[in-house]
Order: C-alpha cells, then sequence, then structure tokens
C-alpha cells in the first residue's frame, strides 16, 4: 500500500461529511456533535473489540488474491446504484464507463470476481446518491451525522445512503424469506473486507490524534467535499478547499 | 508602483522559471525518502532518526505549527511555542515514519506546478497511479536556494487543516489550555504504537 493511497483510505474508512465554500475548523457544523461522539465511542468499542480482530483475523487467514476477488465482487454488485446515479446527475461520460466496467468484469472478470476492466484502464467513478442530491441543489449537506455502524455522514449523505441501499438489486432479489440470510451475510463480509485493507492505517490515525473523533471528522469532510465537487458545475477557484490562507508571518 | 510593477512581474513570472526547479526538488526529495528512508532503514528507530532529520529541514515547521493552532498561537508565548513544535514534531515524525512504512514502492508521478493564491507558494501536482489514481498535491514555498513543504494535500485532504481542526477542536474542549495539547502530544509520542504490518 502506498503512502497516499493510504491516507485517502483513511478518508474513504470515513466513509464507512458538510462543506462550506471555504473549510475553516470553526465553522465544523457540528450541532449535535455531544450525541455524535456519543455514537462515535459506541462504534470505536465495537470496532476494537468486534470487527478489528475478525478484520485482522480474516486478512491474516484469507490470502490477498481471495480477499481482492471478494472486493471486486461487491463491488460489481454496487455497480447499477453507481449507473443510476449517474444517470440522475447528467454525468454521461461515468454512466458509460460504469456500463463498460461492468460488461467487461461480469464476462472476462468471471462475474465480477476480477477487476479486468481496471486494468483496462476503465475508470471506477462511484457515483452515489448524495451526490446527486447535492446536484439537484442540496449543496451544504446539513449537520454533521455520525451513524451507528456506519460512520460519518451528514442529513444528506445520510438519505443518500438509504436510496442507494434500496437501489441494490441483490436486495430486491433476495429479500424474502430465508434468502434474507444471505443479503446480511454479504453486508457483513464486505464490511469486513472494507475493514481489513485499512487496519493498519486506522491504527495509525488513532495513535497519533489527539482527538481521533475530530480527526476523523476533519477527514471524512474534506474528502466528501471532493467528491461533491465532482459533480457540481463550479470553478475550480472555488472547488479547491485546500486554498486557505496559510497566515505565513513574516512575508 | 515601479517595484510594485517588478514584483508583480515577478510573481507571475513564477510558473515559467519555478516549474522545473520545483519538480527537480520533489522528484530528489521522494527518491531520497524511499532509497535512504524507507529502502535503507530496517527498524523503526532507524526510520525515525531519518525521518526527524529529514523533516526539521523540508518542512516549514514553524509556519504549520503557527497554522494548525490558528488564533491560539498568537496566544502564547515563545517558551510554549517551541515546547508546542517540538512536541508537535515529535509525533508528527512517529506517525510519518510509520506510514511511510507502509510503502510498497508504488511510483509518486509529479506533473506540473501551479502558484497558489498566496504570494510566493506554489502547488506541485503529483499522483500515485491506479484506479482511480490517488492525486497527491505539495504546497511548498521558497526558502534558501531550494524549497520547504507547508501542506500535503491527498485527494484534497489537506494534513495541515486536519491537524488545526483537530487541534483547535481539542483547545476547545479544553478551555484553550494550550499546556493540556502540548501534554497530550508528548503523551502520545511517548506511547506510540507501531501499526503491525502484514
Amino acid at each position: 500500500m502506498s503512502i497516499g493511497s493510504g491516507i485517502f483510505k483513511i478518508a474513504l474508512m470515513a466513509s464507512l461529511v458538510t462543506g462550506c465554500a471555504s473549510m475553516s475548523p470553526e465553522a465544523e457544523n457540528d450541532p449535535l456533535e455531544p450525541m455524535n461522539r456519543g455514537i462515535f465511542e459506541f462504534n470505536d468499542v465495537m470496532d476494537t473489540y468486534l470487527l478489528h480482530p475478525i478484520a485482522t483475523g480474516y486478512r491474516d487467514v484469507v490470502p490477498e488474491f481471495v480477499r481482492n476477488s471478494v472486493g471486486n465482487f461487491f463491488s460489481t454488485l454496487n455497480q447499477p446504484a453507481h449507473f443510476m446515479n449517474a444517470i440522475l446527475q447528467g454525468q454521461l461520460k461515468d454512466a458509460a464507463s460504469i456500463l463498460g466496467r461492468t460488461s467487461v468484469n461480469l464476462t472476462f472478470g468471471f462475474f465480477g470476481l476480477f477487476d479486468v476492466a481496471s486494468e483496462a484502464g476503465i475508470p471506477n467513478p462511484e457515483n452515489d446518491f448524495g451526490q446527486t442530491l447535492a446536484k439537484w441543489g442540496w449543496h451544504e449537506g446539513g449537520p454533521f451525522l455520525m451513524l451507528p455502524f456506519l460512520g460519518p455522514s451528514n442529513v444528506r449523505d445520510t438519505i443518500g445512503l438509504g436510496v442507494d441501499a434500496a437501489a441494490d438489486p441483490v436486495y430486491w432479489r433476495l429479500r424474502h424469506g430465508d434468502e434474507r440470510v444471505l443479503i446480511y451475510s454479504g453486508y457483513a463480509l464486505n464490511s469486513l473486507q472494507k475493514r481489513a485493507n485499512i487496519l493498519e492505517l486506522t491504527d495509525n490515525l488513532k495513535s497519533s490524534s489527539t482527538d481521533y473523533y475530530a480527526a476523523m471528522r476533519t477527514m471524512y469532510k474534506q474528502n466528501r467535499k471532493k467528491k461533491i465537487n465532482q459533480v457540481l458545475p463550479i470553478s475550480d477557484e472555488q472547488s479547491n478547499d485546500y486554498e486557505f490562507d496559510f497566515e505565513i508571518e513574516d512575508e | 508602483m515601479r517595484s510594485l510593477v517588478c514584483a508583480l512581474m515577478l510573481f507571475t513570472a513564477i510558473p515559467s522559471w519555478a516549474s522545473n526547479p520545483a519538480i527537480d526538488f520533489m522528484n530528489g526529495l521522494a527518491q531520497e525518502v524511499i532509497e535512504t528512508g524507507i529502502q535503507g532503514t530496517q527498524t523503526n528507530d532507524e526510520r525515525e532518526a531519518f525521518i526527524r532529520e529529514k523533516f526539521t529541514t523540508i518542512l516549514d515547521l514553524k509556519s504549520i505549527g503557527q497554522f494548525v493552532l490558528g488564533t491560539y498561537w498568537k496566544k502564547a508565548d515563545e517558551a510554549q511555542r517551541q515546547e508546542f513544535l517540538s512536541a508537535f514534531t515529535e509525533l508528527l515524525t512517529k506517525t510519518w515514519s510509520d506510514r511511510f512504512s507502509m510503502y510498497s514502492g508504488q511510483e509518486v508521478v509529479f506533473s506540473g506546478t501551479r502558484n497558489a493564491q498566496q504570494k510566493n507558494q506554489l502547488y506541485v501536482d503529483s499522483s500515485i497511479p491506479g484506479n482511480p489514481p490517488v492525486e497527491i498535491i505539495w504546497r511548498i514555498r521558497p526558502k534558501d536556494k531550494g524549497y520547504v513543504i507547508i501542506d500535503i494535500v491527498i485527494e484534497d485532504v489537506s494534513m495541515a487543516m486536519s491537524y488545526r481542526s483537530e487541534y483547535t477542536t481539542f483547545l476547545q474542549q479544553h478551555q484553550g489550555n494550550l499546556q493540556d495539547l502540548i501534554n497530550e502530544l508528548k503523551k502520545k509520542a511517548a506511547n506510540f504504537k507501531y501499526s503491525d504490518k502484514k
């Protein structure tokens, strides 16, 4: 794992979000912070005593190529929701990429177990319904929210999560009777897979943070702003949140 | 007025004369960190020693420290500032030494430079190839005959802004007591646990 992709994954893990035109730590838009911190502590306890140990065992026992195939399989299952969102956002290039990569991975990638599309250089845009709502005008996502088990979000993106989950064709196919256990098993395995990918990085962030909650919140919000900006028709200058004044003395 | 025009000409001329030196600087630095600091060290202590020495020369620690403390920097006296910078640098060294140890050989491709909105600062764009590629932006400024890094932005996540957000939140929760933050940084550095790499 590279350093850069590592930090990127930390930011993404934080995606297990309210931008303002210019990020300022004094304006975190977190009016529910006490409640959010409580949920964050609950999530952290669940992670420390349950998910982290299981993910460590999973990573240690299951070979990397098998884990990659598990990740590829679930990524392929998410493509219908990504495609729907790309269309709703008017991102036709993204829609074409999603269609292309799904076709390639379902055929040459043996039902999505192998990511042949990425090898061929086909992008993986991962459009979501939170972005769609932003595109439709809900630019600021509302107050920051920490969701039980799912992690950081905001009002807009929590709605987006629900719509994306409802757009999962496997859910609609298996939602009745005993087959539901397959859905829950799939969700569990997918979460385990994602957690196993970022074990060292979250350990690093936890070890080095004076306030783990605040560190996670700001990384998630900055990274999420980038995803939102990808679908908004605003200028480069406006979209660069890292363009803050560094307030360097003696210049 | 004339000096202002000259200054503006100099400022707007940065892309034409500074893009290559800045990229050369970053390329040289990346190579040195990878070859000497990561591949050339065997233990955490060796890597830490390399990173500690390197950070004092390639990072503009005073500017970064000043920025991450925000208004609390202005309220602090010189002794507190120095104590904060020392504790911050030590934790930064251990944190990034651990992160560097996760490096597994991917290439960082430097693609160009841009002027920052603030005078005398540049962004060096780079990426790690992949799907999607990971974008890394280095915010640098000239110092002496080279450059110093003031921020690293990975996928639009600014490290400086992240530290500032984290530390000011901590300070808000501790009635603005900077000594509490300094003590916490020291405690974190002393108890820092290296990741269990697989």
